[in-house]
């Protein structure tokens, strides 16, 4: 099975035929996103982090193990513009934790997000983009509070399979 | 845990929520120790990553507490150290010693609140 089919598979296998309609023309989105995953990996592997690379296999894991993080970086990948954000994405769903965030936009004229995730280890990664394509990364990020701390933590799908 | 307090929380995320709590309870205890209580095997916290957790666990404030437990059962001396997490399909209870503990409020909240956000945030698909 190539690639591209091993894609096919996983995205249909997690209901989303939505996002292959969505792309146009649609008998080449999941090529798209394939090649979209091929450039996670490069991405990774330049920041020297090539070994938390998510790969097929993984992926295809996540579907029995966690679903719900499965379902949140297919999501992150046929949403979010750069490979960036994608892999910010992926590193929450990993286990970073978010440390920082910065949003700053200027109508019809600038959009930055930058945000900085901390490792149980202690390390710390920063990922920005320019692209407003990429704001949908901030919709997955969900709030809550500690007493009065606050608290946003993990990386969520946004869509479920109804029960 | 004898005579703990059953704190449910009803939700479509029982998997969400309960990596979560791990997450809210390690900002109190840095040093928490993970059991799964249905085997008793400890659970490394670090980069939970792609495991799966079980449906039932135990989170001590750390291994000295998760000893005493072992040695002593619960006391006032490891009252409010340990948390009971029981997974469902639609439900987290967490179960605490003393509910109105600063603690146990902060982390059960956080939960209920993600549980929130998590349901107006989300659309339902057909499968």
């Amino acid at each position: 099975m190539t690639e591209t089919m091993e894609m096919e598979k996983l995205l249909k296998a997690r209901g989303f035929e939505w996002a292959i309609r969505a792309y146009s023309p649609s008998d080449k989105a999941v090529a798209h996103y394939t090649e979209k995953f091929s450039e996670i990996e490069k991405f990774m592997v330049d920041r020297g982090i090539g070994n938390s690379a998510p790969t097929l296999d993984d992926l295809a894991s996540l579907q029995d193990s966690n679903p719900f993080k499965l379902d949140a970086f297919l999501e992150a990948l046929v949403s979010l513009r750069s490979s960036e954000m994608i892999v910010g994405a992926w590193r929450m769903i990993q286990g970073m934790q978010l440390q920082s965030l910065e949003l700053t936009y200027e109508s019809a004229a600038s959009f930055a997000l930058k945000v900085s995730l901390n490792s149980p280890y202690g390390e710390t990664e920063v990922y920005s983009t320019n692209d407003i394509d990429d704001m949908n990364f901030v919709r997955h990020l969900m709030k809550s509070k500690s007493g009065d701390r606050p608290i946003i933590n993990g990386f969520f799908a946004l869509r479920r399979p109804k029960p | 845990m004898i005579g703990g307090s059953d704190q449910i929380i009803n939700t479509s995320f029982p998997a969400e929520i309960a990596e979560h709590l791990l997450r809210i309870i390690r900002m109190e205890w840095s040093e928490m120790v993970l059991e799964n209580a249905e085997t008793g095997d400890d659970i490394e916290f670090l980069f939970l990553g792609f495991q799966s957790l079980p449906r039932e666990l135990f989170v001590y404030e750390n291994a000295r507490m998760k000893q005493h437990w072992d040695e002593e059962g619960a006391c006032e001396v490891n009252a409010n150290k340990m948390f009971h997490i029981i997974l469902k399909d639609q439900q987290v209870t967490v179960v605490v010693d003393d509910p109105s503990a600063a603690i146990n409020q902060n982390v059960v909240n956080a939960a209920v609140q993600l549980s929130k956000d998590l349901s107006l945030g989300r659309q339902e698909f057909a499968a």
